[in-house]
């Protein structure tokens, strides 16, 4: 059986995840949305991505460019001091991927 | 990383649609155009792109009448239309809209006329405000607005429930200078490195109500 849509897109970016991790290693990622749950077909890949600083914030942009250019990824870069101000991974119930195995993203 | 080619691309928005209820059959027409019968209507032709910045070179080979095209979809989320691109599928009886927009529009009985939400939101209040005399989309999300007896005002429309600092750095990159950020989402707001970087961008950032309080304002 080939692999699902939303499993393709969560496979490359759990890629790019890790490679961009070993450059900014402080860094976490979450999903939340659609593909955070069990709705199919997805609609957009909902991603959120805390770092540091707003200089990290601007690195990991440009390295997640070429996966941000295949697919639907609604890409939202915080500073940890942005999310602390609106709580947004509680309020949206992101699940972090960015220390669990790929099998637990995608139901 | 490998970059898809636009057929496997226009495969992935086929099999992700195969999925969508009210879908009965999906068929690849070409490395770009779908063909999309649904159970509560007839079908629909769909054009699929997959860039960051769509101009008019892109949608040209699309609007061909015998293809059918009725919308036209770019994959990527972080991504833009230029005004010129979207003119020019306008001009030709065609929607423009995101991956999302494919899978609204199969609930939408005339794909031709499918205008995102937050689209006809912005135009219909832009054409309600009577300071306004016209206005121009420069580019999706970038209006050029003339105001009666008033300078013209340059406003990024971000549609973002969290607006972040990146989010206004982004706009500035894609769009060029904006003197006003409008969030367009009625429960959206700015954070306060946003405000910080607004600052000094030179730009305010505004809700949708104080935005129509500011159209009278130099």
């Amino acid at each position: 059986m080939t692999e699902a849509p939303e499993q393709t897109a969560a496979r490359a970016l759990c890629e790019e995840m890790k490679r961009i991790m070993a450059r900014t290693p402080t860094s976490r990622w979450y999903l939340f949305g659609s593909i955070a749950t069990t709705k199919r077909p997805i609609g957009d890949i909902d991603l959120l991505v805390v770092s540091e600083t707003a200089a990290d914030c601007a690195t990991i942009r440009a390295e997640l460019d070429a996966i941000c250019s295949q697919f639907p990824i609604h890409l939202l870069l915080m500073t940890t001091v942005e999310e602390a101000e609106v709580d947004f991974i509680q309020g949206e119930s992101a699940i972090e991927i960015s220390r669990a195995p790929l099998s637990r993203l995608i139901r | 990383m490998a970059k898809y080619t636009a057929a496997e691309t226009t495969e992935w928005v086929a099999d992700n649609l195969r999925k969508a209820g009210k879908v009965s059959k999906v068929e690849v027409i070409s490395d770009q155009v779908l063909r999309v019968a649904r159970s509560n209507y007839d079908p629909f032709v769909a054009g699929i792109v997959s860039l960051k910045c769509v101009g008019e070179d892109d949608v040209r080979p699309l609007v061909t009448p015998q293809l059918g095209i009725e919308i036209i979809a770019n994959v990527p989320k972080e991504s833009y239309w230029t005004g010129g691109a979207i003119r020019l599928a306008q001009d030709n009886n065609i929607a423009t809209g995101s991956y999302g927009d494919l899978l609204r529009v199969i609930d939408v009985e005339d794909v031709r006329t499918f205008q995102p939400k937050e689209t006809e939101f912005v135009e219909r209040g832009l054409r309600q405000h009577d300071r306004i005399l016209s206005f121009d989309r420069v580019h999706d999300r970038l209006y050029r607005v003339s105001r009666k007896g008033l300078p013209d005002l340059t406003v990024a429309m971000l549609n973002e429930y969290e607006l972040t600092a990146d989010h206004l750095r982004t706009a500035r990159d894609r769009y060029g200078q904006f003197s006003v950020a409008v969030i367009t989402d009625p429960n959206g707001r700015a954070t306060s490195s946003a405000e910080e970087v607004a600052e000094t961008l030179g730009v305010e950032i505004l809700k949708w109500a104080p935005f129509f309080g500011r159209l009278n304002k130099k």
